[in-house]
């Protein structure tokens, strides 16, 4: 989809270890990194989050490894991370959960499920990076 | 080496590439590359920084001019003394980075993998070192630095025309009231030849502080842009540094005593050097004294603080399981401490200076 935000799966990272919330869960099925997550509340693991499929329709973080189902995957819940391709966007722009299972939007999908939002590194150039803030108490309907 | 942002993850090693025989790494080129930046580096600061200082300002006090009276048998001399300085200020940065991984993706890492990894943190260090010094040079705007400790500091480009007085120049027996280092030319860059000339401008800028003799006396460089090298290459006299793999015939002038100077030194021309480095913006040229004090003073913080002296340096590592943290850091700042030794002219058909965008 146009809106959706690209990313280099290989150079999804954390930016930040030491002020990141990442948390450990198994993977309901085959992942790779920086999708958007969700809870399964029927088996405690996480899956692809989809902005139009009911029940995924929400945001509980993004996947920082490529785990096949079954495995544990580490799941970044709040923190900046880099690998997304945020350059051409603009800097406080709001980043929702794609109609597309596992994508970022700069649109919001059938549900509006916020998931981040674009800010800088304080670099010369002022490089842009997402940071990731996934409300765990937020219930979307 | 190209930097992305992000701690060292399972995709950073080549663990996997490695275990399958035949395949090798080939460092050498990203080994020389690092080498290469770091001599540029160090003739970078030996060209346009003087020294390190821990003091936020300095007052560069004038010498004394004038006359000397003359009296008959009965008269006296009135009394006279040196008076006028110009005040300068330097401001003080934390830069750094942060190296981070965790305790198994690191130790599928090589030494040099890992090596090469922290050497980004440098090589950050000296793209901002660098474009710190550049841009306070190319940028002839005085900028307001707010010092915790000491409020609000100016800290000064070269001489930018501003109020600030100087001692007199050769020619003349009184101070110099208003001086511009930022010159604007009638001509474009692609029109520069004899008559149109930058070099003999702004070396005439230099020598009328800081003397020079004849022509050739002085010890003078000129940075360009590799897209002026054509039209200052093309000039009457300029006499080209030699192939370093020809021997060169008879009766051909040869320059010697080459200067050791960032970038590329392509010849002599008007008492000149013509020196190509191509972090100089094209439509730029700048010109410096190498006799002369360079014309920026790099600040520290002061020795009794144990911070360092404006070096890159590692500072702490944190420990949080499973994540390790190496925090590295530069505490400087870079501002104009001798004004004068500077000439930037921007050779775009315009009498006035405009700052290249990428020093703003």
């Amino acid at each position: 989809m146009a809106n959706e935000v690209a990313l280099t799966a290989a150079r999804i990272a954390v930016i930040d270890v030491h002020n990141a919330e990442i948390f450990s869960f198994k993977a309901e099925a085959a992942l790779t990194e920086g999708q958007a997550l969700y809870f399964v509340a029927a088996n405690g693991t996480v899956g692809v989050a989809d902005a139009n499929a009911s029940g995924k329709q929400q945001f509980r973080g993004i996947a920082l490894q490529a785990v096949a189902a079954g495995q544990t995957v580490d799941v970044l819940k709040r923190g900046c991370v880099a690998g997304y391709t945020v350059s051409t966007l603009s800097y406080d722009d709001p980043i929702y959960l794609s109609d597309t299972a596992g994508s970022l939007s700069t649109a919001a999908g059938t549900m509006t499920v916020n998931c981040a939002r674009v800010v800088p590194v304080n670099d010369k150039d002022l490089t842009k990076v997402l940071y990731i803030d996934a409300n765990w108490n937020r219930i979307w309907a | 080496m190209s930097k992305v942002f992000g701690t060292i993850t399972d995709n950073d090693n080549e663990y996997g590439f490695l275990a399958t025989v035949g395949q090798e790494l080939a460092w050498q080129m990203a080994q020389d590359w690092i080498a290469e930046r770091m001599a540029e580096f160090s003739l970078t600061t030996s060209i346009f920084v003087e020294g390190k200082t821990e003091a936020f300002k300095t007052r560069y006090k004038k010498p004394g001019a004038g006359y000397l009276q003359e009296r008959n048998s009965q008269g006296r001399y009135g009394a006279a003394k040196a008076a006028g300085s110009w005040d300068v200020a330097y401001p003080l940065w934390d830069k750094g980075v942060s190296h981070s991984w965790n305790d198994v993706d690191v130790a599928k890492l090589s030494g040099l993998e890992l090596s090469n990894h922290i050497e980004t943190g440098m090589m950050s260090y000296i793209t901002s070192f660098r474009h710190d010094v550049l841009h306070r040079i190319f940028d002839n705007v005085q900028e307001t630095y707010t010092d915790p400790d000491h409020g609000d500091l100016s800290i000064e480009p070269l001489a930018n025309g501003d109020t600030a007085t100087y001692p007199p120049i050769t020619g003349a027996p009184v101070d110099e009231a208003t001086e511009d280092h930022y010159l604007g030319t009638a001509y474009t860059a692609a029109n520069i030849d004899d008559d149109n000339n930058p070099l003999v401008t702004m070396r005439k800028d230099l020598e009328h502080h800081f003397g020079g003799g004849t022509t050739g006396g002085a010890n003078v460089i000129c940075f360009c842009n590799d897209a002026q090298t054509e039209q200052l290459g093309a000039l009457t006299d300029f006499r080209e540094v030699p192939d370093n793999f020809l021997v060169v015939g008879d009766n051909v002038d040869v320059p010697n005593r080459l200067p050791m100077a960032p970038g590329i030194t392509l010849g002599r021309s008007n008492g000149v050097w013509v020196q190509q480095w191509d972090f100089v913006p094209a439509n730029y040229l700048l010109m410096i004294h190498l006799e002369e004090a360079a014309p920026l003073m790099m600040r520290h913080d002061p020795m009794s603080m144990e911070l360092g002296t404006g070096d890159f340096m590692l500072v702490n590592t944190n420990e949080l399981f499973p994540f390790t943290e190496s925090i590295w850091r530069a505490r400087y700042g870079l501002g104009a401490g001798n004004r004068l030794n500077g000439v930037v002219a921007y050779v775009a058909g315009t009498s006035s200076y405009t700052v290249p965008s990428v020093y703003t």
